[in-house]
């Protein structure tokens, strides 16, 4: 056969080189991509999904007196009210409209070019870095301890679920009476279940006194205090106030402390970072999506001419 | 410029991810990720995760004539479906109904329906234009060597892959004109399906962040008496919905403080004591009492997830391994 006898690697082949060599330069940065990626994504992720409330297109559960009295009347019988955590939960949010759409850029865009001067004309940027610090404290604050309790409420939740499906029943708890009470079994004899642990882990047989320490974990883990503040001329609040809250606090106090006095390592940055985006993407809403593209749009050209045109 | 200041300022407002090199003498080089970055098209996600919970709702809303007597046309009222609070059960569901529970092989059925999952194309689809944006902005960044405005990239894919879906799905109308939940209390009486609000709203406040932090300041400098405060954190304090206690939104309007005079009854000079401040704790039941062998009734508004009481507490102690935990002075006097 008269092929061509060159010896030159084909196009195919040297796009394939290509392609081959530059993941082999890519690959040791696989991870640092995976990292930022999923650390952009995860507060997107979270802090939609802890946004969402009870829609327009849904019903509005009866608040009336009539069916407080109804739910008193209820019977042990009845699942007990998982509603503590939902009331608290409920999100605020701050709707942005279409005249904010506008407002954004021009307050981003000002604020940047000022403190941009601003830097430049002072030389030394560390006054400033203390002030924006101290105004960030508490907010960082705040930020963090939302994210980490929300985060344990999820291990805890997980470890000691209120309802669970095993063997084709669906499993409630009687958090009074320390055990799992099955339910739609047609018989009389309904199933119960002495461990907190969810699913086969419930199966398991444990010694009694471990059940509980179990039981007592759990009621550790998830009761709340409630805490009044009224003030005559302030005003009125109220708070739950349970152990995941206060570890959260307690991450978030000595994470400021630490950030603002001692280093700031990156894992600090991103930690409040996060908090901050998971806290904003809960009460900060485009209340329609033509307001959020409009926004959208606008800082997309602002974003561009900030860094290329400047 | 935004570049410099970013660098510049050691505030958390910026992602930062060390790179991994070898060389350990010089300082790390590091990438930053913006936050503006990160919550500006997330709010356009999170919106787009909310239209998904609305139209899942909408769609299992039913419609039923009601023949109101004398009167031809039969008004229709929307059978609002019952709202299952998803969020908070998402452990329980998580052994019940996702894919764990499917791995241990017995048979699942849903007994009360599919409780927290609903249908999430919009939320999906924006979180893969979402991606696409950034492996974009990240490859462009590798190739030109130079920082780029991750906005450029990722606004395009998060609007793109959003409004496609909607014109895919043919939602484009139920689209534009959703109507994010704002409180409904405030809204008064908003269109059945999540329509444009009625114009009670423009009369009670204005729409529309920086408007209303513009009507806070100036509130807040005719020395009403309103609650509120330097951008209120929202975990913390919450307004407190008591019955007997007055009642306070969290951004306090100049009508709050009227209404809460209001409730001390104006001519009503001979009230003795007036409550100046008061700090209350309150633990749920059974810490308090748990010896308690009544079922107490519960009075107080707050709704504690242990409030339920054992009445035959005794008559368990057959059965039940708490007794071990009671100290061993304690004995319950069987009913």
């Amino acid at each position: 056969m008269a092929a061509s006898n060159s010896t030159e690697p084909g196009n195919v082949s040297t796009l394939a080189g290509k392609i081959a060599y530059n993941f082999f330069v890519l690959q040791p940065l696989l991870p640092f991509y995976t990292h930022l990626i999923s650390s952009a994504l995860f507060p997107i992720y979270a802090g939609a999904h802890a946004s969402l409330s009870r829609p327009s297109s849904a019903e509005k559960p009866e608040k009336t007196r009539e069916s407080k009295k109804r739910s008193k009347e209820k019977t042990e019988e009845d699942s007990e009210s998982d509603d503590l955590e939902d009331d608290e939960d409920a999100p605020q949010m701050e709707g942005l409209s279409p005249s904010d759409a506008l407002w954004f850029p021009l307050a981003a865009g000002s604020s940047l070019v000022g403190l941009y001067f601003l830097i430049k004309w002072l030389g030394d940027a560390s006054v400033l870095n203390k002030i924006l610090n101290a105004y960030f404290a508490l907010f960082s604050v705040f930020a963090v301890t939302r994210i980490i309790s929300d985060a344990l409420r999820v291990v805890i939740d997980i470890t000691f679920p209120r309802f669970y499906v095993d063997a084709g029943l669906l499993w409630r708890v009687r958090t009074s009476k320390r055990k799992f009470k099955a339910e739609g079994v047609l018989n009389d004899e309904v199933p119960e279940r002495r461990s907190p642990l969810p699913s086969v882990f419930g199966r398991v047989p444990l010694p009694v006194p471990f059940l509980n320490l179990l039981w007592a974990l759990r009621e550790i883990l998830t009761s709340k205090l409630k805490i009044k503040i009224y003030a005559r001329t302030i005003g009125n609040g109220a708070t739950y106030v349970g152990l995941r809250g206060l570890v959260g606090l307690i991450v978030g106090i000595s994470a400021v402390l630490y950030f603002n006095f001692v280093q700031k390592p990156w894992y600090l940055t991103n930690l409040m970072g996060i908090g901050f985006a998971y806290e904003a993407l809960q009460f900060l809403s485009p209340s329609t999506f033509a307001t959020g593209t409009l926004v959208l749009g606008a800082l997309f050209f602002y974003d561009i001419y900030f860094v290329f045109c400047t | 410029m935004m570049v410099a200041v970013a660098q510049s300022l050691d505030i958390p407002i910026k992602l930062v991810f060390p790179r991994p090199h070898d060389d350990t003498t010089k300082p790390r080089s590091e990438a930053m990720l913006g936050l503006g970055d990160v919550v500006l098209p997330g709010i356009m996600i999170g919106l787009a995760l909310r239209f998904d919970h609305y139209m899942y709702y909408l769609r299992k809303q039913k419609r039923s004539l009601s023949e109101s007597e004398g009167q031809d046309n039969g008004e229709s009222q929307v059978i609002k479906a019952p709202y299952k609070k998803s969020a908070s059960s998402w452990a329980s569901h998580f052994w019940s109904y996702s894919w764990i529970g499917y791995l241990i092989p017995f048979f699942t059925y849903a007994t009360q329906g599919d409780l927290s999952s609903f249908p999430k194309p919009y939320f999906r689809a924006s979180l893969i234009g979402y991606v696409s944006g950034l492996i974009t902005t990240i490859v462009v960044m590798v190739v030109y060597k130079h920082a780029q405005p991750a906005l450029l990239y990722l606004v395009p894919g998060v609007l793109t892959t959003i409004w496609a879906t909607a014109l895919l799905r043919g939602e484009i109308k139920e689209m534009w004109n959703f109507q994010d939940g704002i409180e409904e209390d405030a809204l008064g009486s908003p269109g059945v399906d999540g329509g444009p609000p009625d114009s009670k709203i423009d009369e009670k406040r204005p729409t529309g962040f920086f408007s209303r932090a513009l009507q806070k300041a100036t509130s807040a400098q005719d020395g009403a008496k309103t609650l509120e405060g330097p951008d209120p954190p929202t975990g913390a304090i919450a307004a407190a919905k008591d019955g007997d206690d007055t009642s306070s939104e969290k951004e306090g309007s100049p009508s709050e403080s009227s209404k809460r005079s209001k409730n001390k009854p104006p001519g009503h000079s001979s009230r003795p004591l007036r409550e100046i401040f008061s700090l209350s704790i309150e633990a749920p039941a059974q810490l308090s009492r748990p010896f308690s062998k009544h079922r107490r009734n519960d009075s107080q508004p707050d709704r504690d997830d242990m409030k339920q009481k054992d009445t035959a507490k005794a008559g368990q102690r057959n059965d039940c391994g708490i007794g071990d935990g009671e100290p061993a002075g304690k004995r319950v006097r069987v009913n």
